[in-house]
C-alpha cells in the first residue's frame, strides 16, 4: 500500500497559525537553553527546525508541548495556550520524541490501540498504521523485543495515527536505514498534502532541505535564521558555482572567466577554477574558456546547500558543528 | 479532569503490568507464601502444623501484609514517573490530550488494581483452603484483613508515586523506596521502642506476654503506616498486636480510626505527588 493512501478524512481546518511561541525562554540553573524565541507556523506548511546538538531544539519542543515549563514567554498550539488548556491545545496532535520509548510488555498492536483510543482514531486504523511503516510482521510482538529502528518506526506510526492536524517530529529518522528514511519523508509529504502542518526537528540538513517549505535555524538557544531554504541561501550570499578543472594551470583562465557578464567571483587553485555564477551563465563561461584554447579536463557544478547556510548561520554564534 | 482520560491510562497500566512476568511471578509467590505461612503458622504458636481457623491464621499472614504487599507496591510505583521520564515514555503519554492529574490518577488506579488483583488472588486461594480445612468461623474478619492488606498496598503505592514524582532519576527513586520500606519496617519501631524504654517502660522478652504500652506510643504508632495496618489487620479478627507484642489497645484505638489514618496515609502522599508532578519539567 502506498504511503499516500489514507483511510481518514483530510486533516485541515482550524486557526491559520497552528504553533506559536512568543518570547519563549528557558534557563536551567545558570544555562540559558532557549532565549526569547518567537516562532510562528502557518497551517499546512512543513517547517524544518535545524540546529546543532545542544542548540535547544528539544527543549523548545518540550515547552511547545507543555512538558517543560518556560522560564518566561508563551507557547500556543492551534491558538490555545498549552499550559492553560493542555487538553484542547494537544487535541489533534501527533508527536514523535527524540528518544522514543514505549511500554515494554505491550505488543505493537496493544501499544497503538492505546494511542488510537487516546487520539480518538478508529481501532481498525492500527493494522494500517503498522503496515505503513513495515511492522505488520511484528504486530503481536512485545515492544520490549523491538530493535532501536523498529521502536523508531513504531513511534512514527504512533505519531501519524488519527490524521493529526499538527505533527511535531523530533529527529524522526534517527536509527533508520536509508529506505525507511525515504519512507518517512514520503509519509511527511503525504500527510502534508492532506493538510497536516509539520514541525520537523533535525540535524540532517539534506532531509530538511528536501521536505521543508520553511526552515528555522537555532543556535545556542536563539533563532539565527528563518526563511525558505532558497531564500536563506540568497540572504547569506551562498551562490551556485561552476567548477572547471584544467589540464594545466592557466594564468589567463581566471581573467577570462571574470570577464564574462553575470559572474560574481572566480577563484583559481592548482588548475581548478571555481566560478560563482548563476546557472544560465555557466555555458558562456565554458565557451569563453574554450575560445582561448584552454583545455578543460572536467566540469561540475556546486549548488548552494542548506548545509552551507547552516554552517554560516551557526558559525556566526560560534557553535556550529 | 475527565473520567475517560483516567480510565484510559489506568487500563494501559493494568495491561502493561499484567503482562509483566515479574508481577506474575510475584502473584504466584504471594499465593505460595500465604499458603505456607497459613500452614506453618500454627506451629509457631505451639498448635502444631496444619491449617487453623481464620482467627489463628491472621497472625501468621501478618508478614504478607506488612512486608510483601508494601514491597510489591513500592516496586510497582517507584519508576512510574522518574523511570518513565528517564526512558521517554512519559513524554509520549503527556503529549496526548490528557492532563497531568488524569495521568497520575490513572496510574494510581491502574497500579492499585494490580495490587487489588494480587491480594485477592493470593488471599482468596488461602482463604478457600482454610475454609475447607478449618471452617468459616471469623471469615468476615479475614475479609476485613484482606481489605486492610489492600489498603496497606495502596498507602505504599501512594508513597512510591510521591517518591517517583520527586526523584529526577529512577535510581534515586528506588533508593528512596528501599529506605522508606526499611524505615517503616524496622527503624521506626526501634525508635519508638527506644523512646518507650528511655521513658521507663518495662517489657518482657516473651512476645506472647501481654504488654502495657503507654498512651503516647499508641499515637506515635499512627505515624507508621505498617504498624497501623498491622494493628488494624489483627483487630479485624478480634486480636491486638503492636510492636511485635500482644497488647491491650486503649479505647480510642478503634478500627474506624485506624482505617481513617490509613486513608490519610494514602491520600496525603497522593495529593503531594499531584502538586510535585504538576510542577515537574519533563
Amino acid at each position: 500500500m502506498s504511503v499516500s493512501d489514507t483511510t481518514h478524512p483530510p486533516a485541515g481546518g482550524g486557526p491559520e497559525v497552528v504553533l506559536e511561541t512568543r518570547g519563549l525562554r528557558k534557563v536551567f540553573k545558570d544555562v540559558v537553553a532557549v532565549q526569547a524565541l518567537d516562532l510562528s507556523l502557518r497551517r499546512g506548511e512543513v517547517y524544518g527546525f535545524l540546529g546543532p546538538n545542544g542548540a535547544g531544539k528539544t527543549t523548545t519542543i518540550k515547552m511547545v508541548l507543555g512538558l517543560t515549563f518556560p522560564t518566561s514567554g508563551t507557547a500556543r498550539l492551534q491558538g490555545i495556550d498549552v499550559f492553560a488548556d493542555p487538553v484542547a491545545a494537544r487535541t489533534g496532535l501527533g508527536y514523535l520524541p527524540e528518544s522514543v520509548a514505549f511500554y515494554e510488555n505491550l505488543t505493537a498492536r496493544q501499544t497503538l490501540a492505546f494511542f488510537a483510543e487516546a487520539k480518538g482514531a478508529p481501532k481498525d486504523s492500527v493494522p494500517f498504521a503498522l503496515e505503513r511503516v513495515g511492522l505488520t510482521e511484528a504486530i503481536d510482538k512485545r515492544v520490549g523485543r523491538f530493535s532501536r529502528g523498529m521502536r523508531q518506526l513504531l513511534g512514527i506510526a504512533q505519531a501519524f495515527l488519527g490524521e493529526p492536524r499538527l505533527l511535531i517530529l523530533d529527529e524522526p529518522t534517527i536509527g533508520l536505514d536509508p529506505i525507511k528514511t525515504r519512507l518517512v519523508r514520503e509519509m511527511i509529504r503525504a500527510v502534508n498534502s492532506n493538510g497536516t502542518t509539520v514541525f520537523f526537528s533535525s540535524h540532517i540538513l539534506s532531509e530538511v532541505e528536501e521536505v521543508c517549505d520553511r526552515v528555522g535555524v537555532l543556535s545556542a538557544g536563539a533563532l539565527v535564521g528563518e526563511d525558505s531554504p532558497g531564500n536563506l541561501s540568497a540572504l547569506l550570499d551562498v551562490r551556485p558555482a561552476l567548477i572547471v578543472s584544467l589540464f594545466e594551470p592557466s594564468a589567463s583562465a581566471r581573467r577570462i572567466a571574470e570577464s564574462v557578464p553575470g559572474v560574481f567571483a572566480v577563484r583559481e587553485t592548482d588548475g581548478v577554477l571555481r566560478v560563482e555564477c548563476p546557472k544560465d551563465v555557466r555555458g558562456e563561461v565554458l565557451a569563453a574558456i574554450a575560445r582561448e584554447g584552454i583545455r578543460v579536463k572536467d566540469i561540475h557544478s556546486e549548488e548552494p546547500s542548506l548545509e552551507e547556510v547552516f554552517v554560516r548561520l551557526t558559525a556566526r554564534r560560534g557553535d556550529g558543528t | 479532569m475527565r473520567p475517560r482520560g483516567i480510565f484510559l491510562i489506568a487500563k494501559k497500566e493494568l495491561m502493561d503490568k499484567i503482562r509483566n512476568r515479574w508481577i506474575l511471578a510475584l502473584s504466584l509467590l504471594f499465593v505460595v507464601i500465604s499458603l505456607t505461612l497459613a500452614y506453618l503458622g500454627g506451629g509457631q504458636m505451639g498448635l502444631g502444623l496444619g491449617f487453623r481457623d481464620f482467627r489463628a491464621t491472621v497472625p501468621a499472614l501478618s508478614p504478607v501484609m506488612a512486608v510483601l504487599v508494601p514491597l510489591v507496591a513500592l516496586i510497582l510505583g517507584y519508576a512510574t514517573i522518574a523511570g518513565e521520564d528517564e526512558s521517554g515514555s512519559l513524554h509520549l503519554l503527556l503529549s496526548l490530550a490528557v492532563t497531568r492529574t488524569e495521568v497520575l490518577l490513572g496510574k494510581f488506579l491502574g497500579l492499585g488494581a494490580v495490587i487489588l488483583a494480587t491480594v485477592l488472588v493470593g488471599m482468596s486461594v488461602t482463604g478457600i483452603v482454610i475454609a475447607a480445612a478449618a471452617g468459616t468461623e471469623h471469615g468476615a474478619g479475614y475479609l476485613g484483613f484482606m481489605g486492610i492488606t489492600v489498603l496497606a498496598g495502596l498507602v505504599f503505592l501512594s508513597l512510591s508515586l510521591l517518591l517517583s514524582s520527586l526523584a529526577k532519576r529512577r535510581s534515586t527513586a528506588i533508593g528512596g523506596a528501599v529506605f522508606l520500606f526499611f524505615f517503616f519496617l524496622v527503624i521506626f519501631d526501634l525508635l519508638v521502642l527506644g523512646l518507650m524504654i528511655a521513658a521507663g517502660w518495662e517489657f518482657s522478652l516473651d512476645p506472647s506476654s501481654i504488654q502495657d504500652v503507654p498512651g503516647w506510643a499508641w499515637v506515635l504508632l499512627l505515624a507508621d503506616p505498617l504498624e497501623t495496618a498491622s494493628l488494624a489487620g489483627y483487630m479485624a479478627v478480634g486480636t491486638t498486636q503492636a510492636f511485635g507484642y500482644s497488647v491491650v489497645a486503649p479505647p480510642f484505638m478503634t478500627m474506624p480510626l485506624l482505617v481513617f489514618v490509613l486513608l490519610l496515609w494514602m491520600a496525603v502522599p497522593l495529593l503531594l505527588s499531584f502538586v510535585v508532578f504538576h510542577r515537574r519539567d519533563i
